[in-house]
């Protein structure tokens, strides 16, 4: 039976105009523009916090080889990614909030909100951890934790605040049931954990090394931001 | 097993109380006027339509005021929440079985001389 052929009232005809209804209210509901963009202007807001920021310096003794292992970090960075990253999200479930109100239909942010925090927080403890631990770091970087060098690199990668912010972008294109949302998050996981800089290097001798990793990931955020803020003003009623 | 007809509610079965679940279900939450432009209602008719959904137990009404301006939010209880699965469930199952009679009926009719 084709849709032409349904009768008005048939069941069809009634569960069509519900499904209708629902992508409607879900159109109407999505806001991930400004998310986007609020995560992408922290992400760039970090690179001073990296740069000027104090460098700590933890040393262990790596008794098997007889030698000390080393971890620079720059310790502002604990500091900045833990309160920008819990403000960012105070700012996006106010901002939703406040659009839910003005559009009429109900918010379902909270569930993003929540696993926005609690991944900043813990991704930046467990970082924290590993900084502190250089000669577990070592360990794990070598490939003795997961039995391979390569998927240890990834899963460290995988251990810090942007990683944080691509995590919870997952939860919320899953609030959204956004497949534009997850093709974005996954692709903008594959930059953080291949660690992608399209050519981009600045001289390892450089206080700015960091620079185009941070520019290209907090960039990508805000490129992503702006499509789903024009994709949002033509799909609005 | 009885047919899937008589499982249907009278109050949730009508075209637009249903589109007012489903919207309540999706949206959590719903301004009156959302409901009045999505199912192209007029007040009078959305308000009708909403005090037999309250009637029987099926949505919440909460009034209340943004600035001056007042404004209806309507969400989905319990029992609303259920009789909107059971009827998708229903109409779900009155497909099935529409379609599982159509070719057998279609094959009667070709084999009839």
């Amino acid at each position: 039976m084709t849709d032409a052929s349904v009768p008005p009232g048939t069941p069809h005809e009634l569960l069509s105009a519900t499904r209708e209804l629902t992508r409607r209210v879900r159109t109407t509901q999505r806001g991930t523009g400004f998310p986007l963009l609020v995560l992408g202007a922290i992400t760039l807001l970090a690179a001073p916090f990296q740069r000027y920021g104090h460098v700590v310096r933890t040393c262990e003794s790596n008794h098997p080889a007889g030698t000390y292992v080393c971890s620079l970090y720059p310790s502002w960075l604990f500091v900045y990614w833990p309160i920008a990253l819990t403000l960012a999200y105070v700012a996006i479930a106010g901002v939703s909030i406040r659009r839910s109100l003005q559009r009429g239909v109900g918010t379902r942010i909270k569930p993003y909100v929540i696993a926005g925090i609690v991944l900043a927080l813990a991704l930046t403890a467990i970082t924290l951890w590993i900084a502190h631990n250089p000669t577990a770091h070592q360990a794990f970087l070598g490939g003795r934790r997961v039995g391979s060098t390569e998927l240890s690199t990834y899963l460290l990668r995988l251990v810090s605040p942007q990683a944080a912010i691509g995590l919870a972008l997952l939860v919320l294109a899953r609030i959204e049931r956004s497949w534009a949302l997850l093709a974005f998050a996954l692709g903008y996981l594959v930059i953080i954990v291949g660690a992608l800089d399209f050519g981009w290097v600045i001289p390892r001798s450089s206080h700015w090394v960091f620079l185009p990793h941070v520019i290209i990931t907090g960039g990508v955020l805000i490129l992503g931001g702006i499509y789903f803020l024009l994709a949002e003003r033509r799909t609005t009623p | 097993m009885s047919h899937p007809a008589n499982g249907l509610d009278d109050v949730v079965h009508q075209r637009v109380r249903l589109g007012i679940l489903t919207i309540a279900h999706e949206a959590r939450r719903v301004e009156f006027g959302f409901l009045r432009d999505t199912l192209d209602l007029t007040a009078g008719n959305l308000g009708q339509h909403l005090t037999v959904l309250e009637k029987a137990g099926l949505v919440d009404i909460e009034k209340g005021y943004e600035g001056k301006r007042a404004r209806t939010w309507v969400s989905l209880s319990a029992a609303g929440e259920k009789a909107l699965r059971d009827e998708i469930t229903q109409l779900k199952r009155l497909i099935h079985d529409m379609e599982r009679a159509t070719p057998k009926k279609s094959a009667r009719q070709s084999a009839t001389p």
